[in-house]
């Protein structure tokens, strides 16, 4: 959850405020939780994309804004310390070009890595069909290598 | 990997190779705020929805340990029960039963003087859009009880789903060198579909199918780790109200303590939980109760630290900071959130010094 939510606002103080709504109206709300008729899972997913779209509304701003200033702590994974330092690296280059996806490409991406749902529960959060996660998901994935590339070939002819 | 031309592999593993942390500041945040005073006074009324709101916070933190086995992620969630687990005081069990296409593991177990955990994972094949879940673990104690204990915790990965079931370890087993327990857990298929959006502060409408449903038995002989019992038997009166400390129950997975106090208002407030902390040396330890029967004058209530708390210590200072008393007119949950209206908080503290 709170990965989620850092993909999709990626604003540490955000996330916080976020992730204490999303708990407060969670616990507020149990007793209207129903296990019989839903994941918990798919419901507290609910209730965090209903807090998100509050969260913007609230503070006018788009969730497409990274900045790398306020991003929250990063952890890469892996055997060494060095190999985690590589991956925490590698991670940040691609999350600070989340901001080249539509709101949905990056809400099935924040599903997919951040929270590592499987298709079908993506598809029950986002209520759309399982092939539509599966295009979704392959278009993000391709717009955020179009976007490292291009910086990379940027970053080369830059000036030294 | 190359820093000319990425491909969508080396995207998806970029995205794969790392993941945010929450800050130790939020995790203590909202562990405190609701794991603590806010649900464990809903846990006598509704075991499914106190074992949700567990659920609840260790959804939130799952990402915290991303590095490990499903099953340590579970076991990890919540840190009493990681502390055993990482000390390696749990008893592996690893032993797996098979109904038709569920498979159950029970991966480890542990016994302490004030919890029994079970950990278990849960594998199979299911049909497009279903889930295996377990849907209840239940437990027969070596005194005759039965019990039924919620999922502390639990992390799944793809079709593999790891949990810890908790049960209270009675009073009487604790002199037991190996705690018997007669485990069943039940496994079905579950499907769900979501049939409309509704605001955030309801419920979602969900259709569930429910297919199958069988029973995992297993008989498990956990060795028990002991503690330490501080008899206290002491009262102290602050803001005109006495409390009493009966006992501390220290042991590695968990720490309670029995304490009494007189109700300030029974009639107006229909719960009741002292907020407490444990400190040792440099330490601080926080608590709740959560068993107040509505009309009780005097109540008596068992808190429960889910910490590891040193056992060697010479000195604590149990400390009740607060009694918090909530309108209940049910349907709705207490939380110390709610407005000042429906709350009254009495600040003590009653300060109780345990030496050797």
């Amino acid at each position: 959850m709170y990965n989620y939510v850092a993909y999709r606002v990626a604003d540490e103080m955000a996330v916080e405020e976020i992730l204490s709504t999303v708990c407060d109206r969670g616990v507020k709300g149990l007793r209207q939780y129903d296990p019989k008729r839903g994941t918990f899972i798919a419901w507290m997913f609910g209730i965090a994309r209903n807090a998100l779209n509050d969260y913007f509304r609230d503070h006018a701003r788009r969730t497409n804004e990274v900045s790398l200033e306020s991003l929250p702590q990063i952890q890469g994974q892996g055997d060494t310390p060095e190999e985690q330092l590589i991956r925490a690296e590698r991670f940040r280059e691609v999350i600070l070009l989340l901001d080249h996806l539509t709101e949905n490409e990056r809400e099935v991406v924040a599903l997919r890595y951040g929270s590592d749902l499987k298709y079908q529960e993506i598809a029950e959060v986002m209520e759309i069909s399982t092939d539509h996660v599966g295009v979704l998901l392959h278009r993000s994935l391709v717009k955020l290598r179009d976007a490292l590339n291009e910086r990379e070939t940027e970053a080369r002819y830059e000036p030294h | 990997m190359s820093r000319t031309e990425y491909s969508v592999s080396d995207i998806e593993a970029m995205l794969r190779g790392g993941t945010f942390r929450p800050s130790e500041n939020l995790q203590i945040r909202l562990q405190a705020a609701f794991t603590r005073p806010a649900v464990i006074p809903s846990f006598h009324r509704s075991a499914m929805v106190a074992a949700i709101a567990v659920a609840l916070i260790a959804l939130v933190f799952v990402g915290v340990v991303v590095a490990l086995s499903t099953k340590e992620k579970a076991a990890k969630v919540i840190y009493g029960v990681g502390a055993v687990y990482e000390a390696g005081l749990v008893h592996p069990i690893n032993e797996t039963q098979q109904i038709g296409d569920i498979a159950i593991t029970i991966d480890w177990a542990y016994a302490d003087w004030n919890q029994i955990l079970v950990g278990y994972t849960t594998q199979g094949k299911a049909n497009e859009n279903e889930r295996i879940e377990v849907n209840t673990v239940s437990a027969v104690l070596p005194n005759g009880d039965a019990v039924e204990g919620g999922p502390t915790a639990g992390y799944s990965e793809e079709s593999v789903d790891s949990s810890v079931a908790a049960f209270k370890t009675p009073q009487e087993l604790r002199e037991l060198d190996t705690v018997n327990v007669q485990l069943v857990l039940r496994g079905q298929y579950v499907q769900y579909r979501t049939l409309f959006e509704v605001p955030a502060d309801q419920a979602a409408p969900i259709e569930t199918i429910i297919r199958g449903g069988e029973d995992f038995s297993f008989n498990l002989s956990i060795p028990m780790t002991r503690g330490r019992i501080i008899e206290v038997g002491k009262m102290v009166e602050a803001r005109g109200y006495q409390v009493s400390l009966e006992q501390v129950v220290i042991a590695p997975s968990m720490t309670t303590a029995g304490l009494c106090f007189e109700v300030p208002d029974p009639i107006h407030y229909h719960d009741w939980i002292p907020i407490a902390t444990l400190k040792t040396g440099i330490n601080s330890y926080s608590g709740a109760g959560g068993q107040y029967q509505i009309g009780e004058t005097h109540s008596c209530q068992r808190i429960e630290i889910g910490e590891s708390v040193p056992l060697d210590r010479n000195r604590y200072v149990f400390r009740v900071d607060e009694l918090v008393g909530f309108t209940y007119h049910g349907g709705e949950i207490v939380t110390t959130d709610m407005p000042p209206d429906k709350q009254w908080r009495i600040k003590g503290p009653w300060v109780f010094v345990l030496e050797n």
